[in-house]
């Protein structure tokens, strides 16, 4: 055996193909990473507590293996997809009844789509909760933070090309907040749909953002990503103890079973649950009720409460600069690597997210029940009902646990005071995302689930 | 210790160089946004594409709301005359059905609601559906969709007087 693999590496393909031995030494498996392309994102050697699975999770790999099979199934797609009006539906109803596996890819790429988005928003929470953000990894939570957008968008994208009531009516509820922006919102929606409306031009623009401008600027971007986690030092863990293990074969192993097992994951899904389809696109006919992707089914929901300005563009635009702004508004280099930072910070968030829970689903109920738009209509000018009290609501509601905390005289860190508002942010986001994606029925109004009328399911449209 | 002074030149060939990349880099940058800006600018629509014809003047009884498909919109006959209304909801552009039984526009995605000439009485809608300018050939009218009018209130020029 050792005879065989000594006549193997030291052949002249193998050298021209690895400028490594056989890794089976200290040596050989450090130059396994240092002179292979794949390999070469990774350190020669990895802090133990790095490898650590409730540490990470594993999900910011999730995300870029979920990335890796969008790109080779929608390639796939593409050969049996044309982004034309006349052509977009009926090629997707071919794809699934007269192209062999041809559903399954559909469901795959749907369900990695999915999965991503997903994988993406608790990176970001992980990365978040552990302080992993901290000097020198500032910069990099930013371009996370991009590619968070990116994905987004590159999901959004992708829900058009289907061409049927779905698609339709969630991108012309989309691109109409755009519309709102003062001043270049018409201009920016007209931009973004090659027109006043979305047709042909649209199909078309969004084809072209979601197959190459998006991909490429996504894979550019995680280049960049996983460059820096590099650079850094890895992952971010507690400085003592060090205790390093080689890379290879460790990580290696680990992202092969990852990847195994998100396919396998993807696969079942796509088997067990078909991607949906509706009726073919017609701009004369919104059904009801239609709602947006459930990744923006959320603001769907914050828009009822207030002026799309105020609920679905300054709102979220502040959330998402505050984000952005996270490593800078807590330059400590103290306890990075550590969940929550302490067992204070760990009470700090849950009770953050309690508050959250209970808090957002009652100013829903009541803004409901008495919506001031309605009870103050020709009494109040509009900026009243519509900005004034949501927005002053939504204010006083995110700064209220701070005020609480200074009453308490418990004084808060500042990577206590944004585990608050950071918490407080991400727990509103997946509680306006549940109530509008579940608890909205048709006319968009409020109901329970189990008592949705006109036999309406959220989950057809998933 | 000190440093022997540079030589002193006005501008060396690394600085010009350098000047001149950063420069040309910027020029670049530059006239690649001037070019990409009116290139994904949307065309205008053609003027005569866009004319719809919406039926007989006797069609359109004092009082009806007659929804019209092509043109994605409604024409209304008030006492006075004609209002052509897009059918787009001015929240998010839902396509706004008449509900003969309400006696009033409803939209299904959000729940707006206006009345026959427009004005929202419910809903988020920020402002009233946009009209549409109507000519009469004859007794043909046609209307403009791809010309909406953005108002902030209903005024009796938005119809065309009879």
């Amino acid at each position: 055996m050792t005879s065989l693999i000594d006549w193997l590496t030291r052949s002249r393909v193998w050298r021209s193909f690895f400028r490594h031995g056989w890794p089976d030494n200290a040596r050989d498996r450090a130059l396994v990473m240092t002179t292979n392309v794949f390999f070469h994102l990774h350190p020669v050697k990895i802090n133990r507590a790095s490898l650590r699975a409730t540490y990470t999770f594993g999900l910011g790999l999730v995300t870029a293996i979920a990335f890796a099979s969008l790109v080779v199934t929608g390639a796939l797609l593409m050969f049996w997809y044309a982004p034309t009006v006349e052509r977009a539906y009926p090629d997707i109803l071919s794809l699934q009844t007269a192209v062999p596996y041809g559903q399954l890819l559909r469901n795959l790429h749907r369900w990695g789509a999915h999965l991503m988005v997903l994988t993406a928003v608790l990176h970001l929470a992980r990365v978040f909760y552990t302080g992993a953000y901290k000097p020198p990894r500032e910069f990099n939570w930013v371009v996370g933070v991009g590619l968070l957008a990116l994905t987004l968008a590159g999901s959004f994208t992708g829900y058009l090309l289907p061409w049927d009531q779905l698609a339709f009516w969630a991108v012309t509820v989309g691109t109409s907040l755009a519309s709102h922006l003062p001043g270049i919102g018409a201009d920016l929606q007209a931009y973004l749909l090659g027109g006043p409306e979305v047709g042909q031009a649209a199909l078309l623009r969004f084809y072209a953002l979601h197959v190459m401008v998006i991909p490429l600027a996504l894979a550019l971007l995680t280049s960049v990503h996983f460059w820096r986690v590099r650079k850094d030092g890895g992952l971010a863990v507690p400085k003592i103890p060090r205790d390093t293990v080689l890379a290879f074969p460790v990580v290696a192993v680990i992202e092969v079973m990852l990847t195994l097992a998100v396919s396998l994951g993807l696969l079942l899904l796509s088997l067990a649950v078909d991607a949906p389809l509706e009726a073919v696109a017609n701009p004369n006919l919104t059904p009801d009720p239609s709602k947006a992707p459930w990744y923006f089914v959320g603001l769907q929901e914050m828009l009822e409460h207030g002026h799309p300005f105020v609920m679905a563009i300054a709102g979220p635009l502040l959330a998402g600069l505050f984000v952005a702004a996270v490593p800078y508004l807590d330059p400590a280099e103290t306890d990075a690597g550590v969940w929550f930072g302490s067992r204070r910070g760990a009470w700090i968030t849950a009770l953050s997210a309690v508050y959250t829970l209970v808090g957002v689903p009652a100013l829903v109920v009541l803004s409901n029940a008495f919506p001031p738009r309605e009870l103050l209509r020709g009494q109040a000018p509009e900026w009243v009902a519509q900005a004034l009290i949501p927005g002053g609501a939504t204010v006083l509601f995110t700064l209220a646990p701070l005020l609480a905390l200074g009453v308490a005289r418990v004084r808060p860190t500042r990577r206590e005071a944004l585990l608050v508002l950071f918490t407080l942010l991400l727990v509103t986001a997946a509680v306006v995302t549940v109530i509008g994606f579940q608890f909205r029925g048709p006319g968009f109004e409020l109901y329970w689930p189990w008592q949705m009328p006109d036999g309406y399911n959220p989950w057809d449209s998933f | 210790m000190t440093l022997p002074p540079l030589p002193r030149r006005s501008l060396s060939r690394r600085l010009f160089l350098t000047l001149l990349a950063g420069g040309g880099g910027t020029v670049l940058c530059a006239q690649t946004t001037a070019i990409l800006v009116p290139f994904l600018r949307p065309l205008p629509p053609a003027p005569e594409a866009g004319r719809v014809y919406a039926g007989r003047l006797t069609d359109f009884v004092v009082g009806s709301v007659t929804r019209v498909l092509a043109g994605r919109c409604f024409v209304v006959r008030l006492d006075a005359g004609l209002l052509a209304l897009s059918q787009r909801c001015t929240h998010l552009g839902c396509a706004v059905p008449w509900q003969a039984a309400e006696g009033r526009f409803h939209c299904p995605c959000h729940g707006s609601t206006f009345n026959t000439v427009g004005e929202v009485t419910g809903g988020p809608a920020p402002r009233p559906l946009d009209w549409l300018p109507i000519t009469l050939d004859a007794d043909a009218v046609w209307v403009s969709p791809t010309q909406p009018q953005q108002r902030a209130a209903f005024a009796p020029e938005q119809v065309t007087e009879l």
